[in-house]
């Protein structure tokens, strides 16, 4: 049993002619937006997820947003955790002109489609969004083919993720809300030498007064709690070309970070209360005795 | 209430110290050679707000581009019950000189123990953070953390608060289809053994008692047999360091 050869479903010619009328489609109809491929850095085997995950690169890709009408989901909503924005939509694109723009990258998890995980950047709508389902197969073989992907997406829920891509829009979102403290941390400049606790020095420091031992030297940068001859220096991290400037204090375990003072979780995340809280307590909590089951650091 | 106000902030402060607790809670996050990359400190806020100021808040510009921040922890007071296993006579009066040149005291009765019931919220991105979260809350509630708050400044009272983990709930959406979001989410239940305080009054120093005692008070004329007196001495100053003067008048047979 067989079908009827002299009805044909779809020819190649046919194919390409009705992918290139969709890819042509989108280009009238469509939006520009970036498509951003997630960098896995490390994985948590147990867990399935990588916090560290990174999105350095974005391929500029035109896409129909197929909710034409505006965003499907909840929207704006309000939650014990503050506004939440959830957004959906669904983002048509060709599978030829992905093919040809963003299946390059090193980043792609499967090269071949589009990866559930993935950012779509909107810049007319100004929205971030995750990909969450990739749908190959709608609509269905109409000539045999299949000439585009449908990328359900929603705005992105964003974990302090790196994102450095070059696109301004993009990379403001991680300066204006990642909550790492450590992008606010003074750093040095990148040595081509191993150096291990090496003394900050003022530019008009000299090489000789940084070498007398035990001597405050002239160019030597140290806390303002300083007393002569006591070190609360600053030193690089323990490291080849030390990286971080941490205080004298710091150990193999535990680092102390020199943190720019603009640096605000209040300005980092509007929405929080850390601050006010810190000062408000001040005020009502008790310390003038010494719990003996309280504060852990009390029981040196 | 009954004529006088009265707002000692005996639960907003409660509530700061409650929250306070928990503001210093930190993820740290490491590289496959286990150096440390990021430290995130995790935003802390109280629930419950006015909706129009979380809008204008969270995006008064309109260009939020990510549906939220993460992690983030958010708190809210749930309930507020009378324990009567902490009740203290009502007639016991806490005193404290409230100015000693004007000569005058205050006054307040025993405060009522009420349990305030605070749930906390854990939300974050990745089970690792969330982890990392409770882990650093779990030690220090065996299964209580104590607070000393200052309740009532004006009369010098510092009570120690228990505050008490009940428990905690655990959900993560992990399962379903693929349009619908994952949210792990921590539920801690607290109880803070709290005291609300009444109206704090005014009133002067007692500088002399007369005490008469009488022989037979069924009668309708009764006869007074002692009268007993006692008086202070000095500058009659709240912070005087005073001495008593004291007077006994006896009757034997009759009253006067």
């Amino acid at each position: 049993m067989s079908t009827n050869v002299f009805f044909s479903k779809g020819t190649p010619n046919e194919q390409h002619l009705y992918e290139d009328l969709a890819i042509e489609a989108i280009q009238i109809y469509g939006h520009d937006v970036f498509y951003l491929p997630r960098e896995m850095l490390n994985i948590d085997e147990l867990f399935g997820e990588d916090a560290l995950s990174k999105f350095d690169d974005a391929y500029g890709i035109e896409m129909w947003m197929e909710t034409q009408e505006g965003f499907e989901g909840e929207k704006e909503l309000v939650s014990r955790f503050g506004l939440e924005i959830r957004d959906e939509t669904t983002f048509v694109v060709s599978r030829r002109r992905w093919d040809q723009v963003a299946s390059q990258s090193s980043n792609l998890i499967s090269t071949t489609r589009p990866n559930e995980g993935d950012l779509v950047y909107m810049p007319t709508v100004k929205r971030l969004f995750e990909i969450s389902f990739v749908d190959h197969d709608d609509p269905f073989y109409q000539i045999d083919n299949l000439p585009v992907y449908k990328l359900y997406c929603r705005t992105f829920e964003y974990s302090s993720e790196v994102l450095d891509t070059g696109i301004a829009g993009i990379d403001a979102i991680e300066d204006k809300r990642s909550l790492d403290q450590l992008i606010w941390q003074f750093l040095g400049e990148q040595g081509p030498t191993t150096i291990f606790n090496q003394q900050i020095d003022l530019e008009f420091g000299t090489v000789y007064g940084n070498n007398i031992a035990g001597t405050i030297g002239a160019g030597v940068v140290e806390l303002e709690d300083a007393t002569d001859g006591a070190g609360s220096q600053l030193l690089g991290e323990n490291e080849t070309g030390f990286e971080a400037v941490l205080t004298e204090s710091s150990t193999a375990e535990y680092n102390f970070f020199i943190i720019n003072e603009s640096y605000s979780v209040a300005t980092q995340a509007p929405q929080s209360d850390n601050e006010f809280l810190e000062t408000e307590a001040l005020s009502i909590l008790d310390f003038t005795e010494t719990n003996p089951f309280g504060e852990p650091t009390d029981s040196t | 209430m009954l004529g006088q106000y009265f707002y000692h902030e005996s639960i907003r402060k409660t509530i700061v110290a409650f929250g306070s607790l928990f503001n210093d809670v930190f993820i740290i996050r490491k590289n496959a050679a286990d150096k440390e990359v990021q430290t995130l400190k995790v935003p802390l806020a109280y629930g419950p707000k006015q909706k129009f100021l979380v809008r204008l808040v969270g995006d008064p510009n309109l260009d939020q581009k990510v549906a939220i921040t993460l992690p983030r922890i958010g708190f809210e007071l749930t309930g507020i019950d009378y324990d009567p296993t902490r009740k203290l006579n009502r007639i016991i009066k806490q005193k404290k000189v409230a100015n000693p040149a004007g000569k005058t005291m205050n006054i307040q009765y025993a405060p009522v123990p009420y349990n305030l019931s605070f749930e906390m919220f854990v939300m974050t991105k990745n089970s690792d953070d969330g982890i990392q979260i409770v882990e650093q809350i779990l030690p220090f509630f065996q299964p209580e953390y104590t607070v000393s708050i200052k309740e009532v400044p004006e009369m010098d009272i510092v009570r120690d608060v228990p505050i008490i983990l009940n428990n905690i709930s655990y959900e993560d959406t992990y399962e379903g289809d693929f349009q619908t979001r994952r949210a792990i989410v921590y539920t801690f239940s607290f109880s803070a053994k709290c005291y609300v305080y009444g109206p704090v009054s005014t009133q002067l120093p007692v500088l002399k008692a007369d005490v008469k005692s009488y022989a037979d008070v069924t009668k309708a004329t009764a006869e007074r047999v002692q009268q007993y007196s006692i008086s202070i001495t000095g500058t009659q100053e709240g912070d005087d360091n005073f001495g008593f003067n004291e007077y006994t008048s006896e009757w034997i047979d009759a009253a006067p």
